[in-house]
């Protein structure tokens, strides 16, 4: 079968033609490193079938992060008949860099200048006749988002050609004698052609500038972005909250609590049985969070609690990556991040994260070195919870959530700034494309939200109730009697929680959010106080990440970083949850 | 002359957002101030009652920054951006409202058509209060942009 290979750089339109071309659903935004791997899909040209694959964005084919890396190692291995170049119509002389480096590689390339649209309003005119002639393989015209000059494009991909840069270069030139073939070309002689191909083809009209660059602008400017980012931040809290606790309380509780919970409880037979406390768990249980059965708190948490939460930060975080607010906001706190040797694109994973840690680990593969991309998965796994766990949180301590989450926030700063100290590496400047503002599109936002719930289900869902199962199963044999007699000494002393508290950190190694649920069964059931809730669920928070985490950690970064994450994580632990002792005692919660 | 009225308006609307910000954030903090008056409620009680004090405190000193320089593109900007910041509050109020008109979070699951309508009624915010006056700025943006 034949192949297609759509590369260029960051956020140039790349997945969006590729979701238009092959009918696929890959995740796209409005801003560079959407894609950190690649995604394939098929389509039929002229009756023949095409396998075509979107490439993560890339700058240059020397590569600069793990994005990119495997950006060039599947030019490299994958053989296309045909590479289309996307190049943004916009500033089309560093899509032109990477577009030339192919071409001496001898790929068969074409070139789309996408966003052709966005061009012409910013008064950028450009003669793709001229630059076809130049470059000697087929230029078109494309608007991915609307899938205008799309069929054009697909119609002459069977012109896709090698060609000789050397013959580039003189055509270029205007020189018609034929030199020597030209294979590659330095880099200050590739720039130099590149600016020789775009006196000749781009012509910029006068622009004036208009109220959203205007609004863009001041987004970045600290003295006006940074009250912005706080107003974002608060319609983002605000909108979770409201939404979860809509679809939880109003809905969830009463149907679970009062209608499911008593009849289960009634209805499954063999009270005191294992497959009774496994599957029903309490009988005596006046709420779900209480039960602590597969079938009573498994359920309610994953799509009573969990759903909704997670439906509603997706939703939210979809809006504000398609509408280009995220490349600002990692601009604004650029200089924060680069207190802990992170730099601001670093927050991209952050709020991810806080949706689910393992699409943010793999995020991590756009900062650039190993050490960067060590301590963002190390302070992701330790001190930013997920979406579900914040609902969860939101649901039982409602007051204190924002307090939980502002502490977390110090320690992650905090630890960053420490691991920055320790750790030996480079920490680069930011490079980032701050694209323009866009409208987001209802289809994207409904695809995308909906594909992350599922992803988030598929997860999470098999680790709560397994989760569930095996606490129970260790209850029953008494392993977990045993942990806490072990651990009582420590728990008691330490943290000034009592030893309880074990079997939801246990939980914790399955499902962080259940096990959050699982202290709010103990304190409904008298065994904790706010207290003690409060620093518990800070434990479970900074305690070993999620098994889906730690084996995506694994994958990532390899055996070693996730040892060193594991000593970050147990002395974070400590230090983090003694201190949390410390402030709830002396503020006297 | 419009812009001028416009300045004079924004001043006015960005210092009352100003008041009413600071209001809410130090009713939170423990200011000895009123919370209800007649149809207006300051929310105050939680930490996020703080938050979004300072936010609506912050988008008022946009607008005033802003209304100085109303017929500058800059200007305008940052009176649209305050504008922006106080329709998120009211958004996110209003969007509440609406979830809070449905659900009744009892037995029945959703609320009566009595209960429904008073969700609806006051006392109502200052972001609400305040929303109505700063669609004035779109005007602006159309006048703007012909």
């Amino acid at each position: 079968m034949k192949k297609i290979l759509l590369a260029g750089n960051p956020n140039v339109g790349k997945s969006v033609m590729f979701n238009r071309l092959s009918g696929a659903r890959a995740t796209v935004s409005n801003y560079p490193g959407t894609t950190v791997d690649f995604t394939k899909s098929w389509m039929r040209i002229a009756g023949e079938e095409f396998e075509i694959i979107d490439l993560p964005g890339a700058f240059s084919l020397e590569p600069k992060d793990k994005a990119e890396e495997v950006a060039r190692d599947m030019l490299e291995k994958e053989k296309a008949d045909v590479v289309v170049s996307v190049i943004d119509a916009t500033t089309i002389e560093r899509g032109l860099y990477l577009t030339l480096e192919m071409i001496e590689k001898g790929y068969p390339v074409m070139v789309a200048l996408n966003m052709s649209d966005v061009a012409r309003d910013k008064k950028v005119k450009i003669d793709t006749k001229r630059l076809e002639e130049i470059l000697g393989v087929p230029v078109v015209e494309t608007v991915a988002t609307t899938g205008s000059g799309l069929k054009e494009l697909v119609s002459r991909i069977g012109e896709a050609k090698s060609v000789d840069v050397g013959a580039i270069k003189r055509r270029a030139r205007g020189v018609r004698r034929k030199n020597v073939a030209r294979k590659s070309l330095s880099v200050d002689e590739r720039w130099e052609l590149i600016d020789r191909i775009s006196k000749q083809v781009v012509f910029r009209g006068k622009y004036k500038h208009t109220l959203k660059d205007v609004i863009s602008d001041l987004s970045v400017r600290p003295a006006t972005g940074i009250p912005l980012a706080i107003a974002v931040l608060f319609g983002f809290w605000a909108f979770f909250g409201a939404f979860a606790g809509f679809f939880t309380d109003g809905f969830a509780v009463p149907a679970f609590d009062e209608h499911f919970l008593p009849w289960i409880q009634g209805a499954w037979p063999a009270e005191g049985s294992i497959h009774y406390a496994i599957f029903v768990g309490d009988p005596e249980a006046a709420c779900c969070f209480e039960a602590f059965g597969v079938l009573t708190s498994g359920l309610f948490v994953a799509f009573g609690v969990v759903l909704p939460a997670i439906a509603a930060f997706y939703l939210i975080l979809t809006i504000l990556e398609d509408t280009g607010y995220l490349p600002r906001l990692a601009v604004l706190v650029d200089a924060v991040f680069h207190k802990i040797g992170l730099h601001g694109f670093a927050i991209v994973p952050t709020i991810l994260s806080l949706g689910c840690n393992v699409p943010a680990v793999t995020a991590t593969r756009v900062l650039e070195t190993r050490k960067q991309r060590f301590m963002m998965m190390a302070l992701l796994a330790v001190f930013i919870p997920c979406g579900a766990q914040i609902g969860i949180m939101q649901e039982l301590i409602p007051a204190y959530a924002g307090l939980i989450l502002i502490y977390l926030f110090f320690g992650y700063f905090v630890t960053g700034a420490v691991i920055d100290k320790l750790t030996p590496g480079r920490s680069p400047e930011i490079l980032i494309d701050v694209p323009p503002y866009r409208s987001p599109t209802m289809k994207n936002v409904r695809t995308k939200t909906w594909s992350r719930v599922a992803q988030f289900i598929k997860i999470a869902v098999p680790f709560v109730l397994g989760g569930i199962v095996v606490v129970n199963l260790l209850y029953w044999v008494g392993v977990m009697d045993w942990l806490e007699d072990v651990t009582a000494p420590v728990f008691l002393t330490w943290f000034g929680v009592p030893s309880v508290t074990v079997g939801a950190l246990v939980m914790a190694f399955m499902r962080k959010d259940m096990a959050v649920g699982m202290l709010g069964g103990m304190s409904a059931a008298g065994l904790l106080t706010t207290g003690q809730l409060i620093t518990s669920v800070v434990l479970v928070s900074i305690y070993f990440p999620c098994l889906a985490t730690f084996i995506m950690i694994l994958k990532e970064g390899g055996i070693r970083d996730l040892l060193k994450s594991l000593v970050v994580l147990v002395a974070s632990f400590f230090i983090f949850g003694g201190l949390m002792h410390a402030i709830v005692t002396l503020a006297g919660v | 002359m419009k812009y001028k009225l416009g300045s004079v308006y924004f001043a006015i609307l960005g210092a009352i957002t100003l008041v009413f910000g600071a209001w809410e954030f130090g009713a939170t903090l423990g200011a000895p101030v009123t919370t209800e008056i007649g149809w207006l409620e300051i929310p105050a009680g939680t930490w996020e009652e703080v938050w979004r004090g300072v936010v609506i405190f912050l988008a008022g000193a946009l607008i005033v920054v802003g209304a100085f320089k109303l017929r500058d593109i800059h200007g305008l900007g940052k009176a649209v951006l305050g504008s922006i910041m106080l329709w998120i509050v009211a958004g996110c109020d209003i969007f509440g409202r609406i979830l809070d008109s449905i659900a009744s979070n009892e037995a029945t699951w959703i609320n009566s058509l009595d209960e429904f309508l008073a969700t609806y009624g006051p006392p109502y915010n200052p972001a609400l209060w305040l929303l109505p006056f700063s669609l004035v700025i779109i005007y602006f943006i159309h006048a703007r942009r012909e």
